[in-house]
């Protein structure tokens, strides 16, 4: 992905009525920062969306988590790791084309 | 880990709404809210004309045109839901989550925020119209409606409403709808890509709560309650993720806290999600329940499941 450049992720969870993916975080907002996602959306039920700006040359790491476990008695999804599917990917920012 | 800006549906982010200091909108200042609410939407494209196979057009004007609207107090009809806007503000400081007493505040208005309909059928609206082709068509809409300068456009919102089978990409798959805001010689536009929501099935909420056509008035609603509290994104409130009011709390299964459910108002029967509220408990919290003035916001539906 060139510097200056834009990438959308969409997460979409395997039902619509199963827990939706958590929110997408990136580990180096130096490289990869979040954007405004150009316009704020309703999104799909059981998707989950993030827009990134390609900030600097480097490499960052993209990363969410859903539950698939029943919620908690206290009615939140359960954390617990092996309740937690997890998510990734890298992304390598090269410096701008041109 | 920083959270990227964008939403997902009842993710579960408690952090409160705060306000992000408001666009400079010329003659009409700092804009960071609207502060008297008014819609106008229109029906672009020829597309329409007759064309209309889940009666979205009529569905859409009855919702929007029964909001706010308050007749005696405690009344069945009063619309208790988007009341939930008028907690937030403009003119105060960057980062404030709780307005203080004489901000100037999201105010109820007296009668129904649905100023105008039209329906721009001369010609067709593009196939699949992108992000700068609806903000021109708003600012045709802006003209259309007599809204000439930034003063006349601070605090009203344009829905533009394309016709069965006539949606921007991505609709049905990624999201349902969306707001955004365009500069133009009549000052900032808010409007919203409102597609027809109902092709999109139960993705964009078809029986969500138990009709066919719910889909239309809760991602109106949704889209409605953000553009009032964050007209000019994200310059307005929203959370440290990006959240607005109505993000926090979509998709909400109906019978949970802060679930969807059916609103009854003057103009009939909708389904609408529930929205943030900043004062609900010590936390704040998705309310289905905020009547104007706020005393007695809940999160328990009294209308519906």
């Amino acid at each position: 992905l060139a510097t200056g450049k834009e990438l959308t992720v969409f997460l979409k969870a395997p039902s619509l009525e199963g827990p939706p993916w958590g929110p997408i975080e990136v580990s180096d907002a130096a490289v990869l920062a979040p954007g405004d996602i150009g316009g704020i959306m309703t999104l799909v039920r059981g998707v989950t969306g993030a827009v990134f700006s390609a900030r600097g040359p480097g490499t960052a790491r993209l990363s969410a988590t859903r539950s698939t476990c029943g919620p908690t008695s206290g009615g939140g999804p359960s954390t617990t790791p092996a309740c937690l599917q997890s998510w990734s990917a890298v992304v390598i920012v090269t410096a701008r084309s041109g | 880990m920083m959270p990227a800006r964008g939403a997902s549906g009842g993710s579960g982010t408690t952090a409160p709404l705060s306000y992000h200091g408001g666009a400079s909108d010329g003659a009409a200042g700092i804009v960071g809210v609207e502060t008297t609410p008014g819609v106008y939407v229109v029906f672009w494209g020829s597309q329409w004309t007759g064309h209309d196979p889940s009666g979205e057009a009529a569905y859409l004007h009855s919702f929007l045109s029964g909001l706010y609207q308050s007749g005696t107090a405690g009344a069945a009809s009063n619309d208790n839901w988007s009341p939930a806007t008028t907690q937030y503000c403009q003119g105060v400081a960057s980062g404030i989550s709780t307005c203080p007493s004489g901000s100037a505040f999201v105010t109820a208005p007296g009668a129904s925020p649905l100023l105008g309909s039209w329906s721009d059928s001369g010609t067709a609206a593009p196939s699949h119209p992108s992000q700068s082709q609806l903000a021109n068509e708003a600012i045709r809409a802006a003209a259309h409606f007599g809204n000439s300068t930034a003063l006349k456009n601070a605090s009203v919102q344009y829905v533009i409403a394309t016709a069965h089978g006539n949606s921007s990409r991505g609709f049905g798959t990624q999201y349902c709808a969306w707001h955004s805001s365009t500069s133009s010689s009549y000052g900032q536009i808010a409007y919203t890509n409102l597609p027809y929501i109902t092709d999109a099935g139960s993705s964009c909420g078809a029986n969500f709560v138990g009709s066919s056509n719910d889909g239309i008035s809760i991602v109106a609603g949704h889209e409605y309650a953000e553009a009032v509290t964050d007209p000019f994104p994200s310059t307005g409130w929203d959370n440290a993720s990006g959240y607005e009011i109505g993000d926090l709390c979509a998709w909400i299964n109906p019978g949970k806290a802060g679930g969807a459910f059916d609103l009854t108002i003057s103009t009939g029967t909708f389904a609408v999600q529930s929205l943030w509220s900043n004062s609900f408990g010590s936390q704040g919290g998705c309310v289905d329940y905020y009547p104007v003035g706020g005393s007695g916001q809940s999160q328990t539906p009294v209308n519906g499941t």
